[in-house]
């Protein structure tokens, strides 16, 4: 596809809206405030039912930022969460909030992925490119 | 990205997508409208199945999920104005100004039918099925 980003500018992006207002507008409008896309509560569920992935199969969330949807996913379904993204920060801010349902979280390029062939039942991939 | 998807999704395994594209059957002024307002890094080559098909996986369903999109910038540019004040304390002046058109920019790519916010479910798989 067209575009492609680096951690630099992903980085950037966390920076932007990470303060309490902005996290009480995502938590109002949204219904969380983990997501930094446009993905609400009610559609991360859609998702996952839609993947129809089982509890202990694993799921990767490409691109899950702070671990949106595949947070969300893993709490419904008891399915194992990897987490990959870019910027070291933004894996980091992920492990307070995704504790306990996060099994892996791995900074990588989505393009470049270190994973085995075959190692997932499903992957989400929500507002990557923007 | 997305042969990379299907390369680590096991052979039964699918792979969801939510992405903001250009709407379909745009000319080319229109299509530089979805650029302009659209995401920085918005793919204009082919709308997102296309790219998903072309990596090898099998398009089972389709939604669009523009009218929600619509609906949560209307909520979020209320909320944000409402929060003025903090925000600008939070994220400076030039941050909120830029965060403020970056979603005034989006809604309006919206409502002049330039851009949707499509879901796609897609299953390891060569042959394509149109949902
Ligand atoms: C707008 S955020 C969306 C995050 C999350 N999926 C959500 O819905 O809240 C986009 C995310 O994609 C990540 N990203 C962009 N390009 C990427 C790439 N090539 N590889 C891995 N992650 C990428 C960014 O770092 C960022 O966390």
């Amino acid at each position: 596809m067209d575009g492609h980003a680096t951690s630099d500018d992903c980085g950037y992006k966390y920076r932007r809206m990470s303060g309490d207002a902005a996290a009480s507008i995502r938590a109002e409008v949204l219904g969380s405030d983990v997501p930094n896309g446009y993905t609400t509560v009610a559609q991360a569920d859609r998702i996952g039912a839609t993947l129809g992935i089982r509890p202990g199969r694993r799921l990767l969330d490409l691109g899950g930022g702070r671990g949106w949807p595949g947070r969300r996913i893993a709490e419904r379904t008891g399915c194992a969460l990897v987490l990959a993204d870019l910027p070291l920060e933004v894996l980091r801010a992920a492990e307070p909030l995704s504790a306990g349902s996060v099994v892996g979280r791995v900074c990588a390029d989505g393009s470049v992925l270190p994973f085995r062939d075959a190692s997932f039942a499903a992957v989400s991939h929500t507002d990557v490119l923007c | 990205m997305l042969r990379e998807c299907r390369r680590v999704l096991e052979p039964a395994g699918r792979l969801a997508v939510v992405v903001v594209e250009p709407a379909s059957g745009l000319d080319r002024a229109a299509l530089a409208e979805a650029v302009r307002l659209g995401p920085s890094r918005i793919t204009t080559s082919a709308p997102i199945r296309d790219h998903v098909e072309a990596a090898g996986l099998r398009v089972e369903r389709l939604e669009d999920w523009t009218a929600e999109l619509r609906e949560l910038l209307l909520h979020t540019l209320e909320s944000m104005r409402r929060l003025e004040r903090d925000l600008r304390a939070e994220e400076g002046n030039d941050g909120w100004d830029a965060e403020l058109s970056r979603k005034e920019r989006l809604l309006e790519g919206v409502e002049a039918g330039v851009l949707r916010r499509t879901f796609l479910l897609a299953r390891h798989g060569a042959s394509s099925t149109r949902a």
